[in-house]
């Protein structure tokens, strides 16, 4: 039985999310703030939310254990 | 540390109290709910947890006296940087994808009752087993520890009293409560009282955000404040080259090693069935936005407001927060007594899982080899001696390491899971994976790591110590499986 999320669309969408959620691009001693929150911070989150919600979505659809 | 606070009333102190005794009278409905003396009944609940209980108890488990203390802690230090902190446990649901939907189907055919059952039934290679068992063991006692530290201090932080030491009595106390109700209902009553645990923490969660907003401002009250002191503006200050190093190896670190915490896989195991787990970990991907980022929110506020508190005192920067809020009213209090029943709800489910997890480990894989004859009423019961036996050692240890942060703790316990991967990761994954190259990567694996972070030092290059152990430890895996065809091969899954 094959796993369920062995594929290289899965783990590629991964790998471009992780690289954008963590702020290691942006520019030293910026000090914009959204809300009173470091717009890096926001972007972040952002970032993080958004590996959320792909975990989920690829979580919708059921296992194969769940069809045998 | 003391000086100041507000010590609770005996209406407080009551709450607390029967707080406390609902988890005992949790732990005897557990015991009455037993079907039999066995061990898949008392380690893994017999049939298994639905949603609702499954959620809770992983969201309980998972979300502890770290997140709260330790974490608001490392915020405190070094600002919102520790950000990082929602990516991690995040990763953590990520990784459950390579791991969870073959385990569980597997544990379920198979009947597994620890991480090393399905080991065995893998690689059937004994020395790999019970070496896997053994770093099971330390990483989760060094982890219990922590949590044992951090009843204390929570404790502590919030009672008045130079009279006694309130940190002892605290770990004395609040371990034996645990230990009684864990061995009387076993994973029943760790499960039932986590979800009255995640319930209570949740709701802390809601208040916590709610007071931080009302009594300290929001985040520009916060910012504003944190600039105006000096060298403050470094909190807010997007991460250095060398921090996102730190960061990046925090999400792999935290993410491998916590999702193979024993006591999560174990909880796997315990599912109903695939479609609750599946459901559960839908839930489980968004719990880090609202417990995690909480802590660091908490952490920056403390920042702004309690500026120079330094060492084990930053870890316990929450109650600094709490003996404010409390101060200043009469609502102030009352919720800051149930926040501290948060507290220590958010501790003990964690060690009470913890410790759990370690006596299913002891009496199954370890004292089951040693006496193969011994019935599932003897294992059981040996299981229940091993939590009474390492809880006595570990609050001798909590009372004498009490000075030591808890983070420091937290990063030792990763650096020797994450070298378990391969065998996980990939053991479930590639069938030709063999047992003895797994073992020598795995030996070695932990030796650079335990070298290194004790050796040298935690993180060497901003990297933990057991991410350079986990690619020598993979490649003698893979290079070994495939340089030795002549060794059996076992299906993966």
């Amino acid at each position: 039985m094959k796993g369920p999320y062995l594929s290289l669309k899965v783990w590629g969408v991964y790998a471009v999310l992780l690289l954008a959620a963590v702020p290691w691009y942006w520019p030293a001693g910026d000090d914009t703030r959204w809300g009173g929150v470091p717009a890096w911070v926001v972007v972040a989150v952002a970032g993080s939310a958004a590996v959320s919600v792909y975990t989920a979505w690829l979580l919708r659809r059921p296992w194969p254990s769940e069809e045998e | 540390m003391n000086e100041g606070l507000l010590p609770f009333g005996v209406g407080a102190w009551t709450f607390i109290a029967l707080y406390l005794c609902s988890l005992l009278l949790v732990g005897w409905w557990g015991y009455r709910a037993r079907r039999e003396d066995s061990m898949k009944d008392f380690y893994l609940a017999g049939s298994g947890f639905g949603f609702i209980v499954l959620v809770l108890t992983l969201y309980a488990t998972q979300y502890s006296g770290n997140t709260l203390f330790g974490f608001t802690g490392k915020t405190y230090r070094i600002g919102y940087a520790w950000t990082m902190s929602v990516h991690f446990m995040t990763a953590v649901i990520v990784f459950y994808l390579l791991l969870a939907p073959k385990l569980q189907a597997r544990a379920h055919s198979r009947g597994f009752i620890t991480p090393a059952d399905y080991l065995h039934d893998r690689f059937a290679y004994p020395p790999l087993s019970v070496l896997a068992s053994v770093v099971m063991i330390v990483a989760l006692s060094n982890y219990l520890l922590a949590q044992l530290m951090a009843m204390g201090r929570a404790v502590e932080g919030l009672s008045a009293t130079t009279e006694i030491d309130v940190y002892t009595w605290a770990v004395v106390g609040l371990a034996l409560i645990m230990v009684v109700y864990e061995t009387l209902g076993g994973l029943r009553a760790v499960a039932w009282t986590d979800v009255l645990q995640g319930v209570v923490l949740m709701i802390g969660f809601v208040i916590l955000t709610v007071l931080v907003f009302v009594y300290f401002g929001g985040p520009e009250t916060s910012a504003l404040k944190i600039l105006a002191q000096e060298g403050g503006g470094e909190k807010l200050q997007p991460p250095s080259w060398a921090m996102s190093r730190e960061w990046f190896s925090y999400i792999f670190m935290v993410g491998i090693g916590a999702a193979l915490y024993p006591q999560a896989i174990q909880r796997l195991y315990a599912a109903r069935g695939p479609t609750v787990l599946r459901r559960s970990l839908q839930v489980m991907a968004f719990l880090p936005l609202t417990a995690t980022l909480i802590a660091v929110f908490i952490g920056i506020t403390a920042v702004a407001h309690f500026p120079g508190l330094e060492g084990a005192d930053a870890d316990r920067v929450l109650t600094v927060v709490f003996r404010d809020i409390q101060a200043q009213g009469g609502v102030g209090y009352w919720l800051v007594v149930v926040l501290f029943a948060a507290v220590l709800a958010a501790i003990m489910s964690t060690a009470d899982s913890a410790l759990l997890s370690i006596s299913s480990m002891f009496s199954s894989d370890l004292y089951r080899r040693a006496a193969p004859g011994a019935g599932e009423k003897s294992l059981t019961k040996v299981g229940k001696a091993s939590s009474w036996a390492l809880i006595v050692i570990l609050v001798v240890l909590a009372i004498a390491l009490r000075h030591t942060t808890l983070l420091k703790l937290l990063d030792r316990k990763f650096d020797l899971l994450v070298q378990l991967s391969p065998a996980f990761f990939l053991g479930l994954h590639w069938s030709g994976l063999r047992a003895r190259p797994v073992f020598v990567g795995l030996v070695a694996g932990l030796a650079i790591a335990l070298v290194l972070a004790f050796g040298v030092s935690g993180k060497p290059w901003g990297i933990h110590a057991g991410l350079y152990g986990l690619p020598v430890n993979l490649v003698i895996a893979v290079g070994g499986s495939l340089l030795a065809p002549g060794e059996r091969s076992a299906a993966p899954g």
